[in-house]
């Protein structure tokens, strides 16, 4: 539940962000440099304490699959902030949100996480929680569609002439050019 | 274009996560959980940065202000994650109550506080979000 109110934070500050004005390329490194450096402080602060070396040899496969993990997450965002330029910001959130059944799949399927015993209230809750990134992206798309149809201003960024794909533009308040998520 | 570029997020972003159950899985993710992130931040790090040079390498103050705080509950909220499922928080449950579920509540801040209007649809969402966590929680 701590994790889960952390995480609102940083969705609250991604608001707080586009209502600022900020770039989504500056915040994403911001975001990856700031983190980086909290985690390698209690890193070594850990390492210094407990007087134990930083890179026993068993720790060798988690960096390797952690920067296997952190290379995703980089590249992630990187191809949603050029995909979002030719396609609507709405289909492109709903698609990101749900890759966090990606997890959860290869969690059930690689490590038979089923075979412990799935209790109805597990299965009610992921429904639920499913049932709300779908619902949450129907009304981003509410909310484009009257946007378009007001000339109101979102998402914040206009179209740049580029883009491709005319059918997925939003004239002149369009999606394309966010720069970001 | 567009689906090419989806498709690699969809796929990188959800594997970007499931390195934190594989940590689990090999036993280290109460030992070394810190040392974990620490390098996922920074290989984050190093493709944000190249990509980010690469088009505008100047920051603003704000910027730099909101990014860090961004970086902050990016941190702490992945350390909280790993460390539930390191207690044995099945990775089906913790990643979409974890990252869906905050979905919700984003939202439910941007009704109460920055008096955004939404559509049936969000309400609904919220009410189902908030529900499913409430579910989840009695487990």
């Amino acid at each position: 539940m701590a994790a889960l109110f952390s995480l609102s934070g940083l969705g609250i500050c991604h608001k707080v962000a586009d209502f600022k004005g900020c770039r989504p390329s500056a915040i994403s490194v911001m975001l990856f440099f700031w983190a980086a450096a909290v985690l390698w402080g209690l890193t070594l602060f850990k390492t210094l304490r407990m007087n134990v070396g930083l890179f026993p040899p068993f720790t060798l496969p988690a960096v390797a699959v952690a920067v296997l993990c952190g290379a995703c997450a980089g590249i992630a965002i990187l191809t949603f902030q050029i995909g979002i330029r030719y396609g609507r910001i709405s289909t492109s959130w709903l698609v990101i949100n749900l890759s966090t059944i990606v997890p959860a799949i290869l969690s059930l399927i690689i490590y038979e996480e089923w075979r412990a015993g799935i209790k109805w209230q597990q299965i009610a809750g992921l429904v639920l929680v499913l049932c709300s990134v779908v619902l949450l992206w129907r009304d981003k798309a509410v909310e484009i569609a009257r946007s378009r149809k007001t000339g109101g201003g979102f998402p914040v960024i206009e179209a740049r002439p580029s883009a491709p794909d005319e059918t997925s533009r939003s004239g002149s308040t369009a999606v394309a050019a966010q720069e970001e998520a | 274009m567009w689906y090419r570029m989806m498709a690699i997020a969809f796929f990188a972003n959800g594997l970007c996560a499931f390195g934190a159950r594989v940590l689990q899985d090999m036993g280290l993710a109460e030992t070394h959980s810190f040392l974990y992130l620490a390098f996922w931040y920074l290989a984050g790090l190093a493709v944000a940065l190249a990509a980010f040079l690469f088009r505008q390498p100047k920051l603003a103050g704000a910027e730099i202000a909101v990014g860090g705080l961004m970086g902050l509950f990016s941190s702490v909220g992945w350390i909280l994650l790993t460390q539930a499922i390191a207690r044995g928080m099945p990775g089906y449950l913790a990643f979409p109550i974890a990252i869906g579920g905050s979905l919700s509540i984003v939202a439910a801040v941007g009704v109460l506080v920055f008096r955004e209007r939404l559509s049936p649809y969000g309400y609904l969402g919220i009410l189902s979000g908030i529900a499913g966590i409430a579910v989840l929680a009695t487990v």
